[in-house]
């Protein structure tokens, strides 16, 4: 009787850890599957031209990638043009030099800080780097402090 | 005595102790839902492999997998023509096991298809439509439909040549049934060729509608199993009822009657208790190991042989041949020697004899036995219907090639 | 439970630990996570360690406009870098300049390439023929099909055989029997046989359609394997369309060293070749005696036009008596005896039952009426419409395939017919059904070319890529559209009758042969030498053969002509009238530079100088002052491949060498 209870149990168990692990190995796998390894997002890495073709003092904002990129006497750089508050798009006013949030009323100066109302961080600011054959290129996943330069 | 926490939540989920003894064994089924399924007990016969071969059993199985791996590959699936095939490319050669839960999803399709039909022969050779389960029979045929259903509108989701000519032609067979035929085909469609619409609507029906159907179909089966007696068997002879007590209780002299579905007396009622073993463990171990046997061979499978993906469809380009689900190439068979014999007579005459037969068999010997020699005649009209069936399907898909012409495949 | 369930329960636990392993595995053994781990230790020999090893991931160029999705790059990770340029595949560096022009991000890789981008490993990336994907790669030799894709015009840069293709395609006039959607404007590539029979000789008609190539050696004609009773029918056919009211002769006997001369003065061989020696824009002359009636070519060179409406050769105004004397020079000089003898030697047994059969069909009427509409038949269903204008044959279809999207086709749609030892793929397919017309069908309607092996490759490739696929808008880099200059009036009936358009390029149009565009000669020129050079022209550059015929224009026309181009072809930047800006002493400075720069080592001014540029000897009477003057500022500006050197000059030294260069007159001879 003993015997046979533990060749029972014995049975029980291995049995047991198999479909354990046959089940979790499954889970993992859907798990797995359900993390997409490629993404139809635009890159997060992208050219933006060469240097020449920006004015100094002049921002420009390239629609498609959600940035501005200003060019002035210290060099070039990028912002973000996704309000911190809650994702709206801001826009540049010429006159005043700051940037202007059309949802919430959030002003940031033209380094991106914080110059009134909700949000609560400043502007992100993407690397901007050279590439060897001449152009520049935002790095989106690279979030770098206010007072980035990329001197050319 | 100040009991565990951890007991005590236990006890909160599972209303009973370990099923080691009788009182638990029942409980254990009563109380778990997924189990209830079952009755608390079973008739020995019942269990027996080789009566049931767990075909039905099998055929729930690979519907939960359908459901599992089809809700995984939903998330990648986009049903737009020219999205599709993409996604399909996708799960093959960037999503992480993709391939491997498409391949599952499309193995566990093929089988179901395969066991739903076995599980009908065997229910007809053993004569388990006799009454009261004559009505149950007849859901069963509505599960084999739907079943053909799912499949058939799963087959066009991938959109490449395969899926899009297939169902083609399988929409143009369902285009030669009297009166209803052309009508059935746009409706299906959602136009007159396979086109965005026509995967859309396919899209809804696999997915969604086709899926709802089946359960609540598989849910009246499933009931009516229960109600009707459980696994069918030999007639059970009737005895005197020992007064002896028993440790278990027989059940309650009570007829159930509800809704009329279920006539005379609860199958428990006269029965010799020693015919009857406890569900928990005997019948669960079994279903484990079986589930497990299945799935297993069904991994093993979706390893090493990949679903097929051709090019992506081309209403410009017709292969030649251009086939039918495979489930579907006797009948095209059958269209090809006459429109009206395939695409009409036949599968009208085979769905309505099927969902007469357990009224027109009126022979109530045979039951529970597998080839009762006391229904022979009965027997031998059917199985010649199977295996025309089963020669004109391994016809169609073996031994036609271009043109319709006959090939020898090797 | 029992014993059996028991041992079943561990038995099947066991293999689903089993068979979970095995479906992990196969997730993390995939090929291109093996290559992404070896770049990685590649990379630290290669460029002397990278930084941090970056996790294993799909790369892939996602292309909205052109319908594609790339993951190459998953695998290729070398490719943008130069410094693998020795690695072996997959991490090899792409060669050329390439990906420069081209950049992955914008143009992916199966574009050019072709294959599935899709896959992410290399059985299935279509490297090498798979089933279930149409677009193999293209062999590595034959990319350029796919530049042809986007490149539409003719000439497309480092892509020499795709360009060559495409010359060999519109020499040939491939676009005659075969749907060529870009080539669907061009005129039909052969003359017209109107009026044949009143043209050659129905022996050199009978030879001609037995096999050009025998006449003529690089006849553009190919080869049609008709049967004798064809050509028969055919010959009678093309002979039977003759001058309606007969022909009207040129009474009179040639002098034929007259002849001669007036060949030589009439520059007949800018155009044409004789024995392979000569032009190349019209047709070889060597043997035509044995082609053409002598009649004919008397009524021919009368009036070009009227027997061949389209063709490029001008209109000579010859004199009756001239023509005569040309034609007998011709017909005596352009006869090869020994040929003709040689042929009838080794042609005459063969040739006698064609001529026997064509006697006999003379025989009767009826007969020769039958073998007529016989001829006619066969006309078209061989499709000689398609090359060759014949009024009283309607146009129609043409007989050929359509190839204005052959690239697309996949190999199963190329009839390979019951040849099994040839390796299928379409590129295979076209080039042996053009090296050999009957290879896959004994039946085949197309004729044989006489190809060379490069040019059956350069027009394979050519065809491959025409292809169904949209190339969107701004992708696609087309020759600017020339339209036809096509001037009405009278000069417009000059302008055709001395056919200016086949030599000389205007307004972006035109032909190759001359160097000058007509577009601003008008500016360039002084009317007065115009005049006269129309009448009697001569080479303006010492290094060149004079190319341009003697029309023999009448002093009306080349007035009118002179008047026409100097009022139209004209420049606006080009100032008029320049010669009243010029100061005192700009004579002395102008000569002063011209010496200082040393332009008398190219071009001749006196008794000595350079034979590279035009001679200046009374350059004052050729040239406009302004013209001069603009020139002198910026040579390259009018003529960006001149080789006169850009000197920088300021507009005062263009005026003061314009101002010397004006005086420089001819000193008239004539009273």
């Amino acid at each position: 009787m003993i015997k046979n209870k533990s060749r029972r149990e014995f049975f029980s168990i291995i049995g047991f850890i198999g479909l354990a692990c046959g089940i979790a190995g499954y889970i993992y796998s859907a798990l797995r599957f359900i993390f997409p390894n490629i993404l139809y997002e635009p890159p997060t890495s992208f050219r933006i031209g060469k240097p020449e073709q920006y004015k100094i003092n002049s921002p420009v904002f390239i629609r498609e990638r959600h940035i501005f990129v200003f060019y002035d006497l210290q060099g070039i750089y990028s912002i973000s043009s996704i309000c911190t508050h809650l994702g709206c798009s801001v826009n540049w006013k010429h006159g005043k030099e700051s940037f202007e949030c059309p949802c919430h009323g959030s002003i940031f100066d033209k380094d991106g800080r914080v110059k009134k109302g909700a949000a609560p961080r400043p502007l992100e600011r993407y690397a901007v780097e050279l590439a060897a054959d001449g152009n520049l290129i935002v790095n989106t996943g690279a979030r770098v402090d206010p007072t980035y330069r990329l001197k050319v | 005595m100040k009991k565990n926490i951890f007991a005590r939540i236990w006890r909160s989920v599972f209303r009973h102790g370990i099923p080691d003894t009788d009182m638990n064994r029942s409980l254990v089924v009563t109380s778990n839902i997924f189990l209830h399924l079952h009755p608390v007990k079973v008739r020995k016969h019942g269990i027996k492999f080789w009566y049931t071969m767990g075909f039905g059993g099998t055929s729930f199985l690979l519907f939960i997998i359908l459901v599992v791996t089809g809700a995984l590959l939903m998330l990648y699936y986009t049903p737009v023509p020219s999205e599709a095939y993409r996604s399909m490319k996708d799960l093959n050669y960037v999503v992480s096991f993709g391939e491997f839960q498409r391949n599952l999803h499309r193995w566990a399709a093929h089988g179901m298809v395969i066991t739903v039909f076995l599980h009908a022969c065997r229910v007809f050779y053993t004569a388990a439509y006799k009454p009261p389960r004559e009505f149950n029979w007849v859901i069963g045929v509505f599960l084999l439909l739907i079943t053909l259903g799912l499949s058939f509108t799963g087959y066009l989701l991938p959109w490449d040549q395969l899926s899009f000519w297939a169902i083609t032609v399988g929409t143009n067979i369902v285009g030669y049934a009297p009166f209803i035929g052309e009508k059935l085909k746009f409706l299906l469609l959602g136009g007159n060729t396979v086109g965005e619409g026509a995967l859309l609507r396919f899209y809804v029906l696999h997915c969604f509608a086709l899926p709802l159907l089946i359960s609540i179909f598989m849910a009246i089966h499933f009931w009516r199993i229960r109600k009707d007696g459980g696994i069918s068997g030999p007639p059970v002879e009737v005895k005197e009822v020992e007064t002896e007590l028993h440790s278990e209780k027989p059940a309650p002299e009570k007829t159930y009657g509800l809704m009329a579905l279920v006539d005379g007396e609860s199958f428990m009622v006269k029965k010799e208790p020693e015919d009857t073993v406890f569900t928990w463990p005997h019948l669960v171990l079994r279903e484990l190991l079986w589930a497990m046997l299945v799935i297993n061979i069904l991994v093993l499978i979706s390893l090493y042989f990949s679903a097929p993906l051709e090019e992506m469809a081309n209403p410009y380009k017709t292969p030649n041949p251009a086939k039918a689900p495979w489930y579907f190439l006797g009948l095209q068979e059958l269209v090809h020697y006459s429109a009206f014999l395939g695409g009409i007579l036949v599968p009208t005459l085979a769905i309505t004899a099927l969902i007469i037969l357990p009224y027109i068999d009126r022979n109530p010997r045979g039951e529970g036995v597998w080839f009762s020699r006391e229904r022979q005649w009965i027997q031998i009209v059917f199985t010649v219907c199977v295996v025309a069936l089963i020669v004109l399907t391994i016809i169609g898909v073996f031994f036609r090639g271009a043109n319709w012409s006959f090939v020898v495949p090797w | 439970m029992n014993k059996t369930l028991g041992w079943m329960f561990v038995v099947l636990g066991m293999l689903s630990i089993g068979t979970m392993y095995l479906v992990l595995r196969s997730e993390y053994t995939q090929e291109w996570k093996k290559y992404q781990k070896e770049f990685e230790l590649d990379s630290k020999y290669i460029i002397g360690g990278i930084t941090k090893s970056k996790p294993k991931e799909i790369k892939q160029t996602v292309l909205d406009k052109l319908k594609r999705i790339d993951r190459c790059t998953t695998c290729h990770l070398g490719i943008n870098n130069d410094k693998f340029e020795c690695s072996e595949q997959p991490f090899k560096s792409h060669s050329g300049q390439y990906l420069v022009w081209h950049p992955i991000e914008k143009y992916g890789c199966t574009v050019c390439h072709e294959g599935q981008g899709l896959a992410t490993n290399y059985e299935d990336a279509a490297h090498n023929q798979i089933s279930h994907w149409e677009k193999t790669m293209i062999p590595p030799g034959l990319t350029q099909i796919s530049c042809g894709k986007c490149h539409l015009g003719k000439n497309v840069p480092y892509a020499s055989l795709l360009s060559e293709g495409r010359k060999v395609l519109e020499r040939l006039g491939c676009y005659g029997c075969h749907e060529v959607q870009r080539y669907s404007e061009e005129v039909k590539p052969a003359l017209s046989l109107d009026r044949l029979g009143d043209k050659v000789n129905k022996e050199w008609l009978i030879k001609w359609l037995k096999n050009p190539a025998d006449y003529l050696k690089e006849a553009k004609m190919p080869r049609f394997s008709l049967s004798e009773d064809e050509i028969v029918a055919l010959t009678e056919f093309l002979m039977s369309s003759k001058e309606k009211d007969g022909l009207s002769i040129i009474e009179g006997e040639g002098d034929y060293e007259k002849g001669g001369k007036l060949f030589r003065q009439s520059r007949c061989i800018s155009c044409h070749s004789i024995n392979g020696r000569g032009g190349v824009l019209a047709s070889e002359l060597g043997n035509i005696a044995s082609k053409v009636k002598g009649k004919w070519l008397t009524l021919y060179l009368r009036d070009v036009h009227h027997y061949q409406p389209r063709i490029k050769m001008l209109q000579y105004n010859f004199t009756d008596q001239e023509i005569l004397d040309i034609t007998e020079y011709m017909m005596e000089e352009f006869y090869s005896e020994d040929e003709a003898a040689e042929e009838e030697d080794t042609v005459g047994e063969e040739e006698e039952d064609v001529e026997g059969k064509l006697k006999e069909a003379n025989v009767s009427e009826d007969a020769l009426k039958n073998s007529i509409e016989n001829g006619r038949e066969i006309f078209i269903k061989y499709g000689c419409f398609g090359c060759h204008d014949r009024t009283d044959i309607k146009t129609q279809a043409k007989v050929g395939p359509d190839l204005s999207t052959i690239g697309s086709k996949t190999k199963d749609q190329f009839g390979f017919g019951n040849i099994k030892d040839v390796k299928r793929s379409s590129e295979n397919y076209l080039f042996l059904k053009i090296k050999d017309s009957r290879f896959f069908d004994d039946n085949a309607k197309m004729p044989q070319y006489n190809f060379s092996d490069k040019d059956m490759v350069d027009l394979t490739v050519a065809l491959l890529s025409f292809t169904k696929e949209e190339i969107p808008l701004g992708n696609r880099v087309i020759e600017k559209n020339k339209t036809k200059f096509n001037p009405q009036g009278e000069f417009g009936l000059l302008f055709r009758k001395y056919s200016c358009y086949s030599c000389h390029e205007v307004f972006g149009a035109g032909g190759e042969l001359s160097t000058v565009p007509l577009d601003m000669t008008g500016s360039q020129l002084k009317k007065k030498w115009l005049f006269e050079y129309l009448k009697k022209p001569y080479a303006v550059r010492t290094n060149v053969i004079p190319r341009m015929p003697r029309f023999r224009m009448t002093d009306e026309e080349s007035k009118y002509m002179t008047d026409y181009i100097s009022d139209v072809f004209v420049d606006d930047s080009i100032p008029e009238d320049f010669e009243k800006l010029f100061l005192p002493g700009d004579v002395d400075k102008g000569k002063r530079l011209f010496e200082e720069k040393g332009c008398i080592s190219c071009h001749i001014l006196g008794k000595g100088g350079g034979y590279v540029g035009p001679q200046l000897n009374a350059v004052g009477s050729r040239l406009k002052s302004g013209w001069i003057f603009k020139w002198m500022l910026n040579p390259q500006l009018y003529k960006p491949d001149t080789p006169e050197p850009n000197h920088g000059f300021s507009e005062d030294e263009a005026r003061a060498l314009s101002a010397y260069l004006s005086g420089l007159k001819q000193v008239d001879k004539s009273p």
